[in-house]
């Protein structure tokens, strides 16, 4: 199997200056692999860190210790260790991220957001990428050259996720990506993300919803075993 | 990606008498990249701002830029005239106070237009049609185009400092809290335009604020200072959603939530 992600060793704390140096430990040596076409879910009890280990893998959080090594053209990256600028090339080529939350400049329409992560293509083959995108997730055209800032929680939901699968990346992350969504919409996503799997990305991911993993998950990492007795 | 950084700051200190305003500050800036640098007023964010493109003469370290022709330089081994012609040209400079980066006794298109005329546009109709189109992309009504600065607004100078300034698509853009003043209507379009001009042109920038929402929608790398010295420095979210420096932190948890 053609791995893409190895984790070993992994400690991650916060340690909150402004309230007396608190030390929050979240997990300690967790150890992880994934390959291309295999979706594990990451799952354990709300605060067990389930979140910040996508952060990490995705660089925007620091780790303790240990090593998040991605593949990148054959060679493997150690996150921890990435100068911004490596994060930024790495982030582009391998890795995308899809969270609950939409951070966008407002007026900025929603096709446009949609497409900006495949403007290379050329501006009109990505924007027809986007509205196909918007389409199958039920977004209306009448709201396509809106800013979404307005728009429902579960509206932008839909955004960021057409904008996160724009470009089809070897590993990705997603964080809940389904916590808002209806019935339909919610249907439309695990679809894609399956759709993603099967063309051979390594996926990552947090749901909420017991029914929503057992759909798009071949195996299952629980944070619980990696919490240090207290 | 180029392999050779727009700039290269090497051990920049720069002190008022005994306040030390810049402390043994080094970094590099990428084409392509912004850059943000955040901290409270006073750490020193505007002096090193203004040591990068001479405004400021540093006490010592280097400062190295690398122009269109090719040969990096530093500051130190430009005469005054080569760093003149590049103000003029390959940088800018938006001024916190727009009456800082105006010539107030001339009309609003006579300041875009200088700009143009720098860098060898003669032509008087395309000149002003240039100058038209820039008004209109930080939206002041064109109609005004003949008229004095001072008969705008703060914030409709703060928008032409703007487009005077990027007007010639400039190499290396310094902002010192280019959308301080402005509505925030205004500054949603202006955080737009700057960053499509920065996608679309490779522009590599500097972004002095204190707004860390406005960072963290522009810069893709931030620099933390507290007291002349930089205490943190990493990708935009890292610094704002994992800040590991004590007063990074106050920061960050300091931002009122709309």
């Amino acid at each position: 199997m053609n791995q893409i992600l190895r984790i070993n060793d992994l400690c991650k704390s916060f340690v909150l200056h402004t309230q007396g140096g608190t030390k929050i430990d979240v997990f300690s040596d967790l150890n992880l692999e994934l390959s291309g076409g295999e979706a594990i879910a990451i799952t354990g009890p709300s605060g067990m860190g389930k979140s910040s280990l996508l952060k990490i893998i995705y660089g925007s959080y620091k780790s303790d210790s240990g090593e998040v090594l991605v593949k990148h053209q054959d060679e493997w990256c150690n996150i921890p260790d990435c100068s911004p600028r490596e994060m930024i090339a790495l982030r582009e080529a391998e890795i995308g991220y899809v969270s609950q939350f939409l951070r966008v400049i407002p007026r900025v329409s929603t096709l446009d957001i949609v497409a900006e992560p495949i403007l290379h293509l050329g501006k009109l083959d990505a924007e027809k990428r986007a509205g196909e995108l918007l389409e199958r997730l039920n977004i209306p055209q009448n709201l396509w050259q809106l800013s979404p800032t307005t728009f429902s929680g579960g509206e932008q939901q839909r955004v960021n996720i057409a904008r996160g699968f724009a470009k089809i990346r070897p590993l990705l992350l997603l964080d809940e990506p389904t916590a808002s969504l209806d019935a339909i919409n919610r249907a439309v996503v695990l679809d894609m993300i399956n759709e993603a799997r099967l063309e051979g990305s390594a996926i990552l991911g947090v749901y909420h919803n017991i029914e929503d993993r057992e759909k798009v998950s071949s195996g299952e990492c629980n944070l619980a075993n990696f919490r240090e007795a207290a | 990606m180029t392999d050779i950084p727009v700039l290269e700051v090497e051990g920049l200190n720069k002190a008022y008498g005994s306040i030390a305003a810049c402390r043994d500050i080094s970094f590099e800036l990428w084409p392509g990249e912004v850059l943000g640098i955040v901290g409270e007023s006073g750490s020193g964010k505007t002096t090193l701002l203004k040591c990068l493109n001479g405004l400021i003469e540093a006490d010592s370290g280097s400062v190295s830029y690398l122009p269109a022709s090719g040969e990096a330089k530093t500051l130190d081994a430009m005469s005054e005239a080569e760093q003149r012609y590049l103000s003029r040209t390959e940088w800018a400079y938006v001024h916190q106070h727009p009456r800082d980066g105006l010539r107030m006794g001339v009309s609003a298109g006579a300041n875009i237009g200088e700009r143009l005329m720098s860098v060898g546009a003669r032509h008087y109709g395309n000149i002003r049609e240039q100058a038209i189109e820039w008004l209109e992309k930080v939206e002041i009504d064109p109609s005004r185009i003949d008229d004095l600065p001072h008969t705008f607004s703060g914030g409709m100078q703060q928008r032409l400092q703007i487009a005077r300034n990027l007007v010639t698509a400039p190499r290396l853009v310094l902002m010192d809290e280019p959308t301080g003043g402005l509505d925030v209507s205004v500054q949603a379009r202006l955080l737009d335009l700057i960053r499509s001009l920065v996608r679309d042109l490779d522009l590599s920038v500097i972004l002095v604020t204190h707004d860390l929402a406005v960072a963290r929608l522009l810069s893709t790398r931030l620099m933390v200072m507290q007291r002349g010295e930089v205490i943190e420095q990493g990708l935009t979210d890292q610094i704002l959603d994992d800040p590991q420096a004590a007063y990074s932190q106050l920061l960050v948890s300091s931002v009122l939530q709309v």
